[in-house]
């Protein structure tokens, strides 16, 4: 099964800090584009949320300070794919 | 006026927050019920544990967790205390063969399974990736932390089951044993293990093994103003946080190792046993009469124990 992880990746924003209702990260993310982590909110419980969504949709492991280290959505969907791909 | 306490403390001025009566830990186990609540996940194993780690509790609460964590130690003591020339003759047996060895999974581990395990009062059959001292990390993620809740509910089930006696309040407190015991000694065990062997040039059993740690295994202690407060003349407002940097004490003088224990109501539970560890380790090694080739250490991705994941010793007759 492939995932789609930029859009598991909003999903999981969304759901934490609610990306989706802010118009323009919507609209970045709804275009393709990138976005800085440091452009949102995301607190220490968020970031766990973050996690777990993730952690629950690939069933992996991930530490709060892997995801932090990623600087964007696009970053982020780089990491995860290369830890799906090494199992 | 002096200067605000800096945020990151070292020597003395660590050491003296400790000693502190107007600083006190951080309350872990509010922590763990705070996000479960957030995320909806089970962590009351977590949770429930934590009401019985002395590391985690303040005052009243505090001092009758670590009399009965101290009693439960008690129990096993003289059972520890006689396992330990064993324990680091299979060390030594390790480094009299020459080859290529992992010292962490084949000697330190096994090592702190067994002592902890006497002091837990049943065997702990820890993963290789044990969960059950990572309950102080901020950056482990929710799967980790579920894994951690699972292990300490089968813990808890197997004491219980071994002690039926043993009202719950006495469970918690061996399952703390596990808790604060694990990680802690494998990290010390393991940091000054390797500061040793790295620093070995011929034969083995040339170069003293001390009988106490040269480095430790937790690296940096928080603690919270509970009330405005002063150390050493540098104020600290009612509930700043403060990390103390033991790692400050890594200075090669005995008596600054020695501090590696803390000061204080929060003194390491486990220094008289450390210390006697270390001493058999120290007897035992000293008969080692091949050389270290090669010494190669990685750390285990940890924000609160500084710890080995793996340890590799090349030696050589």
């Amino acid at each position: 099964m492939t995932v789609d992880l930029r859009a598991l990746v909003i999903a999981a924003l969304d759901k934490a800090i609610g990306v989706m209702n802010i118009p323009a990260t919507a609209r970045l993310l709804m275009a393709g584009q990138d976005l800085a982590f440091d452009a949102v909110e995301i607190d220490s419980l968020s970031l766990l949320e973050i996690v777990m969504q993730i952690e629950d949709a690939l069933g992996v492991e991930l530490d709060a300070d892997e995801v932090a280290a990623q600087s964007s959505v696009d970053g982020l969907v780089r990491y995860l794919g290369q830890r799906v791909a090494a199992g | 006026m002096a200067d605000d306490l800096a945020d990151q403390l070292r020597g003395d001025v660590a050491l003296a927050v400790l000693a502190s009566q107007d600083f006190d830990v951080l309350e872990f186990g509010s922590r763990h019920a705070h996000l479960a609540a957030r995320m909806g996940v089970d962590l009351s194993a977590v949770v429930d544990v934590m009401g019985y780690v002395p590391l985690a509790l303040r005052g009243e609460a505090h001092r009758a967790a670590r009399l009965q964590a101290a009693q439960v130690m008690g129990q096993g003591h003289a059972e520890a205390m006689a396992m330990l020339p064993a324990l680091a003759q299979g060390l030594a047996d390790v480094l009299k063969t020459p080859g290529r060895h992992e010292v962490m999974g084949a000697v330190v581990a096994p090592m702190t399974e067994a002592l902890v395990s006497v002091l837990v009062g049943v065997p702990l059959l820890s993963p290789p990736d044990a969960m059950i001292s990572r309950v102080f990390s901020e950056t482990i993620g929710i799967a980790k932390r579920r894994r951690m809740n699972d292990e300490l509910v089968t813990l808890r089930a197997r004491v219980a089951a071994a002690f039926p006696d043993e009202d719950a309040r006495t469970h918690g407190a061996r399952v703390s044993m596990a808790v604060l015991g694990r990680d802690a000694t494998l990290g010390t065990i393991g940091m000054s293990l390797h500061h040793w062997l790295q620093g070995i040039t011929g034969v083995i059993g040339d170069h003293p093994f001390a009988q106490h740690p040269t480095r430790t295994g937790v690296p940096f202690i928080s603690r919270q103003a509970l009330r405005d407060a002063a150390v050493q003349g540098c104020p600290a407002a009612q509930g700043r946080v403060v990390t103390c940097d033991m790692t400050s004490l890594q200075t090669g003088v005995d008596q600054d190792h020695l501090r590696f224990f803390g000061a204080g109501a929060h003194v390491c539970l486990g220094r008289r046993l450390t210390l006697a560890l270390f001493a058999a380790m120290a007897d035992a090694l000293a008969g080692v009469a091949t050389q270290v080739a090669d010494v190669k250490m990685v750390l285990r991705r940890d924000d609160i124990f500084a710890i080995p994941d793996t340890l590799w010793v090349t030696v050589q007759a």
